[in-house]
């Protein structure tokens, strides 16, 4: 733990997103007016001491929405990333320690899933469920699918010729008892690392989605929305968008700062290069 | 390397027919009867039995299947039911903007990202390198629509040497058009490119050889460029051959952004008005099109990597 103190992307990155969930968790603490509250008269109102961040095309304040949206964009995004972990390693570990048929047929399917764009695969399938929260958890969570199931199956193949897994055998241990005692603990790690790139991911993907007018439904406020609210008025009004966008940012370094340090973490061969 | 390219082709075969199946089965997940979408509210019930009957709709879905493969072996995508013209000519149409926009968008985004990266090795812990590295770890984090509004901003508004719909025509030259699109997507893409192409010549500079050019004689440009970053390359080419694929989805975006009338566009105008044959024929030409580019990756290792080819293996 300390020596994982001592890794200046780990403590920047993990800084950055403990921030992001206070702000989500704290919001009605943090939020002078209400989300929602419209108040037209007062529309598109630059920075100032009563509104931190502006007001947007509907009077709204920009800094409330965005806090709220926190809400709304850090759930959806670890839900996503939920679904890919939980499909991509079940799948990845079966495919990597049985081999054969099994991995042919898993490996074919998820490449037939990597040659979609992640992006075309979430619209075509955000157009097949139909936009909502539920949904875009799916739609945002299928693409994420192939990167945890290379990881894993990378590292069970890898493992599973390894001594203690051929004496589990031997004593009789079943597949079942073998991946889940032996192989997972061996993947987790691994998984850790692609989960923190994972969520980086999934709310560039919620933000790419709601700027193209397929996201989280009006009135619920997703940083993809409020993006999506403000872009039209990029030249007269652009705090809306500008906010909202670079808090995405800011969230998606954090988690790209803590996916570094600790994939330097776990394997020290390669810290020498990157520091 | 005949045998090499051969292999290749064929492993993409189930793939592109893989692609093929998702896509026709995803688009009939769509909720809605494309009959009474395509004749509008006004038709009859009598007209949408007709239209069913008469485009094959009524047959079971294993049969509707078999008459799409074959239509799409001929490559026949249908007909889009917004444009009231074969989707395929439409997207073939649109194909060469987004083609465009890919290719000098990878192209300027590698060629900074190797001299960037380069820079960074060579100057490794001291600023040019901290400078670098972190704009290209900040420019991971930036999504591709913000970079391209600001671009909007700046160029267009501010500087007005671009105009605000990149469209052709009306007094807007062919790279006017391109710059504000190409530019964002080279700033994205070039990001990861020049982390790569840092780590790639560090682990390469290390080496024995590195050492033996230097105490040669050999001037430091021939053995950076020469002897180092021929052997850093492995790495960097999986890097912009999985840029090629990804940069689709950039376009997307990116021509929303600018009003570019790619096949991006057309996508999203698409899914908008429900135009399922049209959706369904862009998504799988995107998809075979990056298969290709795989492929051709998968060639250039062979060139790269003489190893690869002997056995086959990928990476």
């Amino acid at each position: 733990m300390k020596s994982m103190l001592s890794n200046k992307f780990i403590v920047i990155g993990g800084t950055i997103i403990v921030l992001m969930l206070l702000i989500a968790i704290f919001a009605p603490l943090l939020t002078p007016y209400e989300y929602g509250t419209v108040n037209l008269p007062n529309k598109h109102q630059p920075p100032s001491s009563e509104h931190v961040m502006g007001t947007d095309l509907y009077g709204r304040d920009v800094w409330c929405r965005i806090v709220y949206g926190a809400r709304i964009s850090l759930y959806v995004s670890f839900s996503a990333v939920a679904i890919a972990i939980i499909f991509g390693s079940f799948f990845g570990i079966i495919a990597g320690y049985l081999k054969g048929v099994v991995d042919i047929v898993f490996s074919r399917v998820i490449d037939i899933m990597m040659a979609f764009p992640p992006l075309l695969l979430s619209l075509i399938l955000g157009a097949c469920l139909g936009t909502s929260l539920q949904n875009m958890t799916i739609y945002i969570g299928v693409p994420l699918i192939p990167m945890f199931f290379r990881v894993s199956r990378g590292v069970t193949l890898n493992i599973g010729e390894r001594t203690y897994i051929m004496a589990a055998k031997s004593i009789g241990s079943s597949r079942l008892r073998i991946m889940m005692k032996h192989i997972l603990p061996n993947v987790l790690p691994q998984i850790f690392v692609v989960l923190s790139l994972g969520m980086g991911g999934a709310i560039l993907a919620e933000a790419a989605l709601g700027f193209l007018g397929l996201g989280v439904p009006q009135p619920t406020p997703s940083w993809g929305l409020i993006v999506n609210e403000g872009k039209l008025y990029m030249f007269s009004a652009p705090w809306t968008t500008g906010f909202s966008g670079a808090f995405i940012a800011l969230t998606v370094l954090g988690f790209n700062l803590l996916g570094d340090g600790l994939r330097d973490f776990l394997d020290p061969k390669l810290k020498h290069l990157e520091s | 390397m005949k045998k090499y390219i051969l292999s290749r082709v064929l492993f993409a075969l189930p793939t592109i027919i893989g692609v093929f199946i998702v896509v026709f089965f995803v688009v009939r997940l769509i909720p809605g009867d494309p009959a009474s979408a395509m004749l509008g509210p006004k038709a009859t019930t009598a007209q949408i039995e007709q239209y069913r009957e008469h485009h094959g709709l009524n047959e079971p879905v294993y049969v509707q299947f078999g008459v799409a493969f074959k239509k799409f072996i001929k490559g026949d995508l249908g007909q889009s039911l917004s444009w009231y013209r074969p989707a395929r000519d439409v997207i073939m149409e649109r194909l060469p903007r987004s083609a465009e926009l890919a290719f000098f968008g990878v192209l300027f985004g590698t060629i900074a990202a190797l001299i960037f990266g380069v820079i960074a090795a060579v100057y490794r812990g001291r600023w040019p390198d901290l400078l670098l590295t972190s704009f290209a770890t900040l420019g991971m984090s930036l999504p591709m629509f913000y970079i391209g509004l600001w671009i909007l901003v700046i160029f267009a508004m501010k500087l007005k040497i671009i105009p605000v719909i990149s469209t052709l025509g009306g007094g807007v030259s062919y790279w006017q058009s391109l710059l504000g699109p190409v530019l964002a997507l080279a700033l994205s893409e070039s990001a990861l490119l020049t982390r790569t192409t840092r780590s790639s010549m560090l682990e390469v500079l290390n080496e024995d050889y590195i050492r033996t050019a230097r105490s040669k004689g050999l001037t430091e440009r021939i053995v950076l460029f020469k002897h180092a970053l021929g052997n850093a390359l492995i790495p960097i080419v999986t890097v912009v051959g999985y840029s090629l694929a990804t940069v689709f989805g950039g376009a997307i975006v990116l021509e929303t952004v600018f009003a570019r009338n790619g096949v991006g566009k057309l996508l999203v105008d698409a899914i908008h008005v429900r135009d399922y044959p049209l959706v369904q024929g862009t998504t799988i030409v995107i998809a075979i099109l990056i298969v290709l580019i795989n492929i051709v990756t998968d060639i250039v290792y062979g060139v790269v990597d003489p190893r690869i080819r002997v056995t086959g293996e990928e990476r």
